[in-house]
């Protein structure tokens, strides 16, 4: 059953062509990586999805809403219930503690619950550290700490764009091993983009993109 | 009823569809809002009904004894709007003693017929009252034609200056604030705020509707303490006046009566603001943490939504009467008695007395010296332009009479306050009435009945002097 589904979606920066017509359908509770050089489009092709950018022609998708022509209010509604992002750089408020960065969240969705919030920082391995600041913190785990905060409001999609760009391979391993558990135990739908092959081994399905093209859908590639 | 000019007249056209503009903005949101647009028929029809009853009244024998009700009837009609706003708050406040009437189904029959009677109940005391004020200066002064072409200008200039706020977003979304409690809530405020015992006289019910209450109050201690717990003992009953004369102090009752008031709209607040809130069972989507956040946060958000004009009548009404209560109280007037003697059994008193102006509004004192005893009388024209005549005492207080306050008696032995307008009531802290008959040129009481109603005042029975 299709979750996120493009028609022929294209996307024109004035003369640059960032994406050129694509056809793509991910399921429900799918990981899908997306790969590609530096400009192919992968980024673009995760905004379109996540509602942060919309198409110059096409049509997006998402739960069978199009949202290509969605008013502004109703994107925000949908990217708060249904997408959770991951982006390489934290972005967490820098004078809240990891609890309250969580809670701004919850906030944003509905209303701040503290138990929650600590909570879901428990599930991504950071029960201790609730009153620390992001700068009290390293690279990996203010990356935990936005992976609780992109879930806490139980997000059907997981959007993330280079999670581990500013990792080591340890840290790269744990967070890749959290998104694991949470895609396989609670069937969450991952849409990953990285340019780092050994990130892109844990997808189920590559897509390697190319001057804005889908060069290979590797499931299909298998196939 | 007092005779009004044409800037009265302009000036209650002008309240009336302002007042009436007000609830139709909020109501018309509310109705569209909730699918109920099929009640703005009954209230419309309740308008007209309303307006066409008190215009008309006064051109309507049967009709007539309306004109000496309307005072009553437009407090009458706040008290009534603010019961009924106060049952359904206590309804709607979530308590279990309640939860069966939830399970009521009303049918929309039911919402049309209460929507027709409440706008009845709501714009016909003005309107009475507007009407008899209209007719009489129509009759005695300015002509028909002028009185009734100014009060359709200022219910024009009402209707131009109100109306268009209707297209402000925030007025087409003023009902989701307002649900039935508040809407009968937003009715009080209105009267409270915007009637007039005269038609135009007077624009707030205010001090009536303090007095009203702190008379409630007073005679409430009164009645029980005088008639249950003080001991007939001259002493014991010297000691307990004293000890009943804290309750009437100059705020204690003003207290109360805030009190009386905000009792249930506080305690709807406390139920909708400080309790956690009961959130609704999840059937249709996995009950996770963010469904049950998102239900808690309808739940509270409607919650304070609902309580806000709550909070905005508590405001009004601490507001008013903190300002009320902090304004300095005029001297008691408190005018020297004029002998009377006694002829045939008789007692007259001259209506169109050169000395006085027995028609002012003013309390008028008389004095009748009868075997020893020194009687006196109080005599004030009511605003319904009848005359009320009474003993200077009641039957409770040591008789040191009453002193008058703008429209309000004042006992000066214990400051319960008696608007003017209730004169005649017999019992509890009311001056004693007086059976009495008057034609042009006379108030004529007689000696029997004057004596009669003395043996009722409280000197007689406790002994104690007057102070």
């Amino acid at each position: 059953m299709s979750l996120i589904e493009l028609r022929n979606v294209s996307k024109e920066y004035r003369n640059t062509h960032a994406l050129r017509g694509i056809d793509l359908v991910v399921s429900r509770g799918e990981w899908m990586n997306i790969v590609g050089p530096s400009g192919s489009g992968k980024s673009t092709l995760l905004n379109i999805i996540g509602g942060l950018d919309s198409p110059t022609s096409g049509e997006v998708s998402i739960d069978s809403v199009d949202i290509s022509r969605l008013p502004e209010d109703d994107m925000a509604v949908l990217r708060r219930e249904k997408i959770g992002f991951i982006f390489q750089q934290s972005h967490l408020i820098p004078y809240l503690t990891a609890v309250e960065n969580v809670m701004l969240a919850q906030y944003f969705h509905s209303m701040a619950e503290e138990k929650e919030a600590a909570d879901a920082l428990s599930r991504v391995g950071l029960g201790h550290r609730l009153e620390h600041r992001p700068s009290q913190m390293s690279g990996g785990e203010q990356q935990r700490v936005c992976i609780a905060r992109a879930l806490i409001n139980n997000p059907e999609i997981l959007l993330a764009d280079e999670p581990t760009g500013n990792l080591d391979r340890e840290n790269t391993r744990l967070i890749l091993e959290l998104l694991d558990k949470l895609h396989s135990e609670e069937g969450f739908t991952i849409v990953l983009v990285t340019h780092d092959p050994f990130v892109a081994q844990w997808g189920r399905r590559v897509l390697t993109m190319e001057d804005g093209r889908i060069k290979c859908d590797e499931s299909i590639c298998r196939l | 009823m007092s005779q009004f000019v044409v800037s009265d007249a302009l000036l209650a056209g002008f309240r009336e569809t302002a007042r009436g503009g007000i609830l139709y903005l909020v109501f018309l949101s509310y109705a569209s809002l909730t699918q109920r647009k099929y009640l703005l028929a009954p209230f419309f029809l309740g308008i007209s009904v309303a307006f066409l009853t008190g215009l008309s009244a006064p051109y309507i024998t049967a009709l007539l004894p309306l004109k000496g009700a309307v005072g009553n009837l437009i407090s009458g009609s706040f008290a009534l709007f603010f019961i009924f706003s106060c049952a359904a708050l206590l309804q709607s406040s979530e308590l279990p003693l309640f939860e069966p009437f939830r399970l009521i189904r009303i049918s929309d029959f039911f919402y049309r017929i209460a929507t027709l009677f409440l706008a009845v109940l709501f714009f016909l005391p003005e309107a009475t009252g507007t009407g008899f004020a209209a007719a009489e200066t129509a009759l005695m002064r300015e002509g028909a034609f002028v009185v009734y072409f100014s009060l359709a200008a200022g219910a024009a200039a009402g209707g131009i200056l109100i109306f268009p706020l209707g297209r402000l977003t925030f007025v087409r979304k003023a009902g989701e604030v307002f649900d039935v409690p508040q809407i009968l809530l937003l009715c009080a405020i209105l009267k409270l705020f915007g009637s007039g015992m005269k038609g135009i006289e007077q624009i707030t019910l205010i001090p009536s509707v303090q007095a009203g209450l702190m008379k409630f109050f007073h005679d409430f201690v009164h009645q029980n303490f005088v008639l249950f717990m003080v001991p007939d003992h001259m002493l014991l009953r010297t000691t307990a006046w004293n000890f009943i004369g804290i309750f009437f102090g100059a705020n204690f009752a003003l207290f109360v009566s805030l009190l009386l008031l905000l009792s249930v709209p506080l305690f709807f607040l406390y139920r909708k603001l400080l309790r956690e809130p009961v959130v609704p069972a999840v059937s249709d989507a996995p009950a996770t943490g963010a469904v049950i956040r998102k239900l808690r946060h309808a739940v509270l958000s409607e919650r304070r939504k609902k309580a806000a004009p709550v909070i905005f009548f508590v405001f009004l009404i601490v507001t008013s009467w903190y300002v009320r209560g902090g304004q300095t109280s005029p001297r008691l007037y408190n005018p020297a008695p004029k002998p009377l003697v006694a002829d045939n059994g008789l007692v007259r008193i001259l209506i169109s007395d050169p000395t006085m102006d027995l028609k002012d509004g003013r309390i008028h004192k008389f004095s009748l010296a009868h075997q020893g005893k020194n009687i006196r009388i109080l005599v004030v024209r009511k605003p319904d332009s009848r005359f009320s005549v009474c003993l200077d005492a009641c039957e409770i207080c040591p008789p040191e009479g009453y002193g008058q306050k703008e429209d309000l008696l004042v006992c000066i032995y214990c400051n319960t306050p008696i608007p003017v307008r209730t004169l005649g009531r017999p019992g509890g802290c009311n001056p004693i009435p007086l059976e009495a008959a008057s034609d042009n040129s006379f108030i004529s009481i007689k000696l029997d009945e004057l004596l009669k109603k003395t043996a009722l005042v409280n000197a007689g029975k406790s002994g104690e002097p007057g102070r």
